[in-house]
């Protein structure tokens, strides 16, 4: 039997300096063992608002293998501020890394991250 | 080096003032009208600087749009110092208002945006937008000035068309992108199962409500037939809130 593992990692985004501008914000894989071979079962995220009065937010949580720098895969969940992806991610190494993009239109700026708001969170569940 | 307060005074800029204000280059110098001797070095340069400064004061506060093209936002730049010349009667010439306007690009950013580049930090999103989509935002743009319509519409618009531009871009690059659908990839979770509280609840604007009362009228953008197209529409679609469809 496949035996499973756990990573996940927690951060703001910072502020928002005008409209449609895209932030990126990384979450790094932190190192586990096995290096070679964990596959991602599943990617769970949540992520805060922008309190800055917008008309529309967009975020984007995009997968990126390790050792480039540009995703190979993003997937939209404006909509949902919490939930999980199954297939989507479904196999990609699980050291890779996950960003989230935001970008707002509309409200005042810059745009602050409130001390307060909760962090944003990527779980990643794999096996191996 | 590029004085915020004012007009950038390097040295080259002093010399070529002091050449233009000389006695002996004075029938060759920009100013042509008026009685060239009682016009002083100092006089032309806080001439210049008023202007300047003036300038980039209504520049700061009516932004011209990035969404526009590079050659219509210079256009309309150069348009804004004309008048100012005009206004405090300064007996520029076209040489000299085309050296304020290329001084005003560089204070105010105005340039091309650089190719757009997925695995950077800040990404301006309008920077995805193709020449042919400023071109019809520009007139867009113009008719709402025109017509007092609304220039939040085309700001708005110019924002959604962007992001399918983004999303385009993605793909054409090889980068898979996606909207969420909770049925088909995944689901949705409570904030409190994954032992955290809830985030501020983002409350619609009303703008963003009037939006959506228009579409279901059929009336989105019927006061601006550059924005009535179904390119525009569609990416306001895409761009509103999926929940409050």
């Amino acid at each position: 039997m496949a035996a499973t593992g756990t990573w996940q990692n927690e951060k703001g985004v910072g502020t928002i300096f005008g409209p449609d501008e895209i932030r990126s914000t990384w979450f790094y894989t932190p190192s586990f063992y096995p290096y070679s071979g964990p596959k991602i079962t599943r990617v769970t995220w949540s992520f805060s608002n922008y309190e800055n009065g917008y008309d529309s937010q967009a975020v984007d949580l995009c997968y990126i293998e390790r050792y480039k720098t540009e995703p190979n895969l993003c997937i939209d969940v404006s909509d949902y501020n919490q939930g999980y992806v199954e297939e989507y991610f479904d196999n990609r190494d699980a050291h890779g890394s996950f960003v989230l993009r935001y970008s707002l239109k509309g409200g005042y700026y810059p745009a602050f991250w409130s001390s307060s708001t909760p962090k944003n969170l990527i779980k990643v569940d794999y096996t191996y | 080096m590029m004085n915020v307060s004012g007009y950038p005074l390097d040295l080259n800029r002093t010399n070529e003032l002091k050449v233009k204000s000389s006695p002996s280059n004075v029938k060759n110098a920009p100013i042509n009208k008026g009685d060239h001797s009682s016009v002083s070095l100092s006089d032309l340069s806080k001439a210049r600087n008023n202007i300047y400064e003036k300038s980039l004061s209504r520049a700061e506060k009516n932004k011209i749009p990035t969404y526009l093209t590079l050659e219509k936002r210079t256009e309309m730049l150069s348009g804004m110092v004309k008048n100012i010349v005009k206004e405090a009667g300064s007996p520029f010439s076209d040489d000299e208002v085309k050296k304020l306007v290329g001084d005003l690009k560089i204070e105010l950013n105005i340039k091309d945006f650089s190719k757009p580049n997925f695995s950077a930090p800040s990404v301006n999103r309008l920077s995805f937008l193709k020449e042919d989509d400023k071109i019809a935002l520009g007139e867009a743009y113009d008719y709402a000035l025109n017509n007092g319509t609304s220039i939040h519409d085309v700001d708005f618009t110019a924002s959604a068309l962007s992001r399918q531009r983004e999303i385009e871009a993605m793909r054409s690059q090889g980068i898979m992108h996606k909207k969420f659908n909770p049925d088909t990839d995944g689901g949705i979770l409570d904030p409190s199962s994954l032992g955290r509280g809830v985030g501020s609840v983002h409350h619609e604007t009303k703008y963003v409500s009037d939006l959506r009362a228009q579409l279901d009228d059929n009336s989105l953008f019927s006061t601006n037939p550059h924005l009535d197209n179904d390119l525009f529409i569609n990416a306001i679609i895409e761009m509103l809130p999926l929940r409050r469809k």
